[in-house]
């Protein structure tokens, strides 16, 4: 653990002394190999008018093998949410040679619609949502979800895996995604 | 990055509920682009390295970064077996690491290196779970000094004194700006089980 400290502890001063230099990043070149894919679309989640987008990526040689990365971004390219996960939890072991598979299924998981936090199950006093699931749940308690339903915030409901999803919302004044719920088998 | 932020929106949700924060309209049904991963990252670079835990493995470690800039955007890790099978993955925001592992990623390379540093499970002095932090009985969570370890979601005191003691190989990576995320390799069942997030200062 100590070793840990004194890594990051040089790590923070090393920024300390960068951070106004260093030369401009330059495009870096992306080795084609058997199925690395992505997509990208465009939506606007942080406000009407906003370009926000969403990023599929396959990662790895073999389709079967992969690792898939979902990425939201707002319009400056900020990060607000990502998750990875390999590929077989959305898919049958597929065919290594399925790069066009891959292209589809990263071209639908980006196709996830935005609507709003009203839109989640309303979660009544005598229990959970059915709607979640067996293994669903929230982080918030019962009254704060409720609260964010009402508010009718940004959201979006990206699936994890074949069997799970998670509804994220947006919110303006704090500039930051969360998990209103999600939903499990 | 569940939860990381559940506190602060749970506030701030009040907050926009408050002041009538306007209802987002319908997404546009805007086609998506498909390219070669990567494709249009102004940084983008990725490292692997080998993991040997003792009795077991070898383990592929990988890890990949593309942002518009270097210091930005999202990198993923992910851990294989030797017959390319995912054991763990996991995607991080790079901007929430730029004060330690990405404070010299400036450049492809240099964000290659930092990504070679950040997943070499050599960083980590916690190399199984014996070296977990104890979890006393009626404690809200482990503690490892004065920084509190915070146990995965689901997983209960018992079970995680259970997994201490099986002294299990353990992979550590920092996940942000002041903690570090800790995962489990069952080598027999050929899995790893997410552990939880040790707190250091920041």
């Amino acid at each position: 653990m100590i070793r840990s400290f004194i890594l990051w502890a040089g790590a923070a001063t090393a920024c300390v002394a960068l951070s106004a230099c260093g030369p401009a990043p330059a495009p870096a070149p992306v080795a084609e190999t058997g199925c690395e894919r992505q997509a990208v679309r465009v939506v606007s989640f942080t406000a009407p008018d906003a370009r926000d987008t969403i990023t599929a990526r396959a990662l790895g040689d073999a389709c079967a093998t992969a690792v898939v990365v979902w990425t939201l971004q707002d319009g400056a390219g900020k990060v607000l949410w990502t998750h990875a996960a390999p590929y077989d939890a959305f898919a049958a072991a597929a065919d290594p040679s399925s790069a066009p598979e891959m292209g589809a299924f990263l071209r639908t998981w980006t196709e996830v619609a935005v609507d709003d936090t009203a839109a989640s199950p309303p979660w009544v006093e005598d229990g959970a949502p059915e709607a979640w699931g067996p293994s669903g749940h929230s982080m918030f308690a019962r009254e704060t979800y409720e609260t964010i339903r009402a508010a009718q915030l940004p959201r979006v409901c990206v699936p994890t895996s074949r069997e799970t999803e998670t509804c994220l919302f947006y919110d303006a004044q704090a500039e930051a995604v969360d998990v209103h719920y999600e939903r499990g088998a | 990055m569940r939860g990381c932020k559940t506190i602060l929106a749970a506030a701030a949700v009040l907050t926009a509920t408050a002041c009538g924060a306007p209802p987002s309209p319908p997404s546009p049904a805007a086609p998506a682009l498909e390219s070669t991963a990567g494709a249009g990252a102004g940084c983008a670079a990725e490292a692997a390295i080998d993991w040997a835990p003792r009795d077991a493995g070898p383990y592929q470690i990988t890890a990949r970064a593309a942002g518009e800039t270097c210091g930005a955007g999202e990198a993923s890790i992910a851990v294989k077996d030797a017959t390319g099978k995912v054991l763990y993955s996991g995607a991080f925001d790079v901007a929430v690491m730029t004060n330690t592992i990405f404070a010299d990623a400036k450049t492809p390379e240099t964000t290659k290196a930092a990504l070679l540093a950040w997943i070499d499970p050599q960083s980590s002095a916690m190399e199984t779970t014996r070296a977990l932090p104890d979890w006393p009985a009626g404690a809200e969570q482990p503690q490892s000094g004065e920084f509190p370890f915070y146990p995965a979601e689901g997983l209960t005191r018992d079970a995680y004194l259970r997994l201490r003691a099986q002294d299990k190989p353990l992979y550590c990576f920092v996940q942000g700006g002041e903690s570090m995320k800790c995962i489990a390799l069952d080598a027999a069942a050929n899995a790893m089980t997410d552990v939880g997030v040790q707190s250091f200062p920041g």
